[in-house]
């Protein structure tokens, strides 16, 4: 069973490891503080935003900028034939770029996600593709709690709300959960046995935004699934 | 208790013990990624003025503040609590999808003291000191958030 306050606590631990700090033992240090504060810069280079949204921490500022000085220097020496200075000497001048990037590389600009994405709209399936949701597991209903179902790529994700009916009561959902983009199948599992132990169960389903048009269709031409827009419900009854 | 102790490690001492629930509220009042540049602005704040914020009783919380304030973006963006699936860090949540939502709708009082309790297990005692108000308000806030919650997400029985 899947309480809305369990629900609540899977989001605070998403958010405790999504925005840890990598090592705060190693970069939160008073030093850099002062002077991050004392520089006017954006203070903390480790709680720089991450992705390609939002500001840029001051260390990739510094990185950015002493690039730019030395493709000047490297420019200026061409032209001007001082075959003395070279890109080499220019790094080994007294920089800030000494100071440890500890986050520097989670903070890739936004290039790589850009070329992920492309990547991601190169690899969409083509017409064939079905939903063939199966229950694989009757003992659920009473509580063992495995059901899984199976396509064969979907691009999008399905969400999955399970209901419980028993003596006239509609109750849940004891199962909320999102699948997987492109998975071939899922199980859905939830901890207690139900109370009181179902007659039926309920489950439904929600193609969640983005899911590809022409999947919507093989489904409802294979499988004869009553999608009434982007959800539809399968009702289950229970063994005893 | 600090007294003995250097600026510089006084600070980080406070860091270590007080860092993360600031971030965690500051996350719970304005969402993932603006609550973590809240709390960086926050404690660069507290560096800047240290000397003088050691009058502060509750210095965490007056952070919070600070940070909400200096934190604050422009305009009123919808508050992303969850990180995007898409940016590939990895599965996508298992929750109900219509939670974001429903909690970002509620008051911000509302969001930050079910997120503290609910999300980060703070107890009532300790966000009612954190915020500064009683935990009687606090919990009149959690009661009409969750009856909120509910509501929008179908999750209460029904014949």
């Amino acid at each position: 069973m899947r309480e809305l306050e369990q629900m609540l606590r899977d989001v605070g631990d998403q958010l405790d490891a999504t925005y840890e700090d990598p090592d705060p033992e190693v970069t939160l240090t008073p030093s850099r503080l002062r002077a991050a504060a004392v520089s006017d810069q954006p203070p903390l280079v480790w709680y720089a935003p991450q992705g390609p949204s939002g500001k840029i921490g001051w260390v990739h500022k510094t990185l950015v900028a002493a690039a730019a000085i030395i493709v000047v220097v490297v420019t200026v020496s061409l032209f001007s034939g001082n075959e003395e200075a070279s890109p080499v000497d220019v790094v080994d001048s007294p920089t800030d770029l000494d100071a440890p990037t500890p986050s520097l590389e989670a903070h890739e600009p936004a290039g790589d996600i850009e070329a992920g994405v492309e990547a991601a709209d190169a690899s969409l399936p083509a017409q064939g593709h079905f939903l063939d949701v199966s229950l694989t597991d009757t003992e659920w209903c009473k509580g063992l709690a495995t059901y899984s179902y199976s396509w064969g790529s979907v691009t999008g994700r399905v969400i999955v709300r399970a209901w419980s009916h028993a003596d006239g009561v509609r109750s849940g959902p004891w199962v909320s959960a999102v699948s997987g983009d492109g998975s071939k199948s899922e199980n859905i599992e939830w901890g207690s046995p139900l109370s009181p132990v179902p007659t039926e169960l309920q489950i439904e389903f929600e193609l969640a935004e983005g899911t590809q048009e022409p999947i919507r269709e093989n489904m409802r031409q294979d499988k004869n699934l009553n999608i009434l827009d982007k959800a539809w419900t399968e009702t289950i009854s229970c063994s005893s | 208790m600090v007294d003995h102790m250097s600026p510089e490690h006084a600070f980080t001492a406070f860091v270590r013990e007080h860092g993360r629930r600031l971030k965690q509220a500051l996350i719970s009042s304005m969402g993932g990624q603006e609550g973590q540049e809240a709390t960086a602005e926050a404690l660069a704040y507290a560096w800047e003025h240290w000397e003088e914020l050691q009058e502060v009783t509750n210095l965490a919380g007056y952070l919070y503040r600070v940070g909400r304030t200096r934190g604050l973006p422009q305009g009123n963006p919808t508050v992303r609590l969850f990180a995007d699936p898409q940016d590939g860090s990895g599965d996508p949540p298992w929750v109900e999808p219509r939670l974001e939502k429903a909690v970002a709708d509620l008051s911000e009082m509302q969001r930050t003291v079910v997120m503290l309790i609910h999300a980060f297990s703070w107890t009532y005692r300790e966000t009612a000191t954190f915020l500064n108000v009683s935990p009687g308000s606090i919990q009149r806030h959690m009661d009409r958030a969750m009856s909120k919650l509910r509501r929008d997400l179908k999750v209460a029985q029904d014949a």
